[in-house]
């Protein structure tokens, strides 16, 4: 049992902290959030159905995250400054690379604001990539269901209006360095032609 | 771009999710797909929430330290959980032990503990309260009692001791009622009504005697 134990927690540990760690967006309460549904397996590995076993970690999981959520909305400014540990350490230095980077940012901070079950639903299926099955199992709801609430948390993730405006500042960037380049190969190209009159 | 409705720009944009997702038909595809290369609005919409599912699927897959399952490996391997943690503890495993355990030992130990120990006081009262060479004949029997008594009570399965706890408990509220029946009676008709009896004749009499004083009175 003990054996059966270990290999589930190998098996749907990344999932569940993942879940966690996207949702809450602070790795510390991941963590916690990961113990206590892994726990949670152990007290209940008897009346446990095995075959859906995916499904119920994942409902133990997003029952804690609310729990956490609810518990830290209070002190939700002290959240962040030590979510991005990770993440930071994989920076780079160049300017495109950084405003990847702050839009992601900015992407997870904007999941974390969603309300369940929209956050639960857009971190399973756009982050996680589960299928519309595993999620209708894991949060008990149809499957029409999930997908009215995940385009719903899509548009209210559009409608953020601090990502938006990232994506519109990225985007005349890229327009302004096309023109620029666009004018440097015309010059180039007007160079040329006089050279050769 | 020419112009396009707002209603069908808000019906594309309505379908935008459904497009990446891949669940519009060829037909709707086509339509949505002409309807963006016509609407700047629909297709900088679009773009962005391409960008933005984009972004999202690109989160990596993150898995959490070796350490933080540490704890539950050692839950697992016989710990008892605490309200700080999970520490490991001989108690947790004891009463786990002891709930897997046949359901008529799980009842019938707690029972034989309070016999022994309410046979053990009793003896010990006796003994104190006693001289060793006049020890009454109850208390001779209660010396063998225990063992009769762990031996009567493994006759018993669980669920008819349990109904004869109920049926205890029934006898005990029944026995409570006439109890407070019986009192009401009883202080009804020996003590309150009697008492308002005597009371009321000691007031007409005292109200005669006034009367017959204040007729009495020349003055």
């Amino acid at each position: 049992m003990l054996a059966e134990y270990r290999q589930a927690t190998e098996q749907h540990r990344q999932r569940v902290y993942s879940f966690a760690y996207y949702s809450l967006r602070a790795k510390e309460d991941a963590e916690d959030v990961t113990q206590e549904v892994f726990i949670k397996l152990w007290q209940h590995w008897q009346k446990v159905d095995h075959g859906k076993l995916g499904a119920w970690l994942m409902r133990v999981a997003r029952n804690a995250v609310i729990d956490h959520v609810r518990k830290q909305r209070p002190a939700q400014a002290n959240l962040d400054h030590y979510a991005d540990v990770d993440d930071q350490a994989g920076r780079s230095d160049e300017a495109s690379e950084i405003d990847r980077q702050i839009f992601k940012d900015q992407l997870q901070l904007a999941i974390k604001s969603l309300d369940d079950p929209f956050r639960s639903i857009v971190v399973m299926r756009d982050v996680q990539g589960l299928n519309y099955a595993d999620i209708q199992a894991s949060l008990s709801i149809s499957e029409s269901q999930v997908k009215v609430y995940l385009h719903r948390g899509r548009r209210k993730l559009r409608a953020n209006t601090r990502l938006r405006q990232l994506f519109d500042e990225n985007l005349a960037q890229k327009s302004r360095a096309n023109q620029s380049h666009s004018g440097s190969d015309q010059r180039s190209a007007n160079d040329k032609g006089n050279h050769h009159g | 771009m020419a112009k396009t409705s707002e209603s069908q720009c808000y019906f594309v944009q309505l379908q935008i999710d459904s497009y990446l997702d891949g669940d519009l038909a060829s037909a709707q595809q086509q339509e949505f797909m002409s309807h963006l290369k016509q609407c700047e609005a629909c297709t900088r919409e679009f773009r962005f929430a391409q960008t933005l599912l984009d972004t999202v699927m690109d989160f990596q897959q993150l898995d959490c330290d070796e350490q933080v399952m540490e704890p539950i490996y050692r839950l697992a391997n016989g710990g008892h959980q605490t309200t700080q943690g999970v520490v490991g503890s001989s108690w947790a495993a004891m009463v786990r032990r002891f709930n897997s355990g046949p359901l008529l030992l799980r009842y019938s130990l707690p029972v034989a503990a309070v016999a022994v120990l309410a046979t053990v006081m009793v003896l010990l009262s006796i003994s104190v309260l006693t001289p060793a060479g006049d020890r009454p004949a109850i208390a001779q029997q209660a010396v063998v009692a225990p063992a009769q008594e762990l031996a009567q009570l493994q006759q018993y399965d669980p669920a008819e001791i349990r109904q004869a706890v109920e049926d205890l408990n029934l006898a005990i509220e029944y026995l409570n009622q006439i109890g407070r029946r019986t009192d009401a009676l009883i202080s009804d008709r020996f003590l309150i009504r009697p008492l308002q009896d005597t009371l009321n004749a000691s007031f007409e009499r005292a109200a005669i005697r006034n009367q017959e004083r204040t007729l009495n009175d020349p003055i």
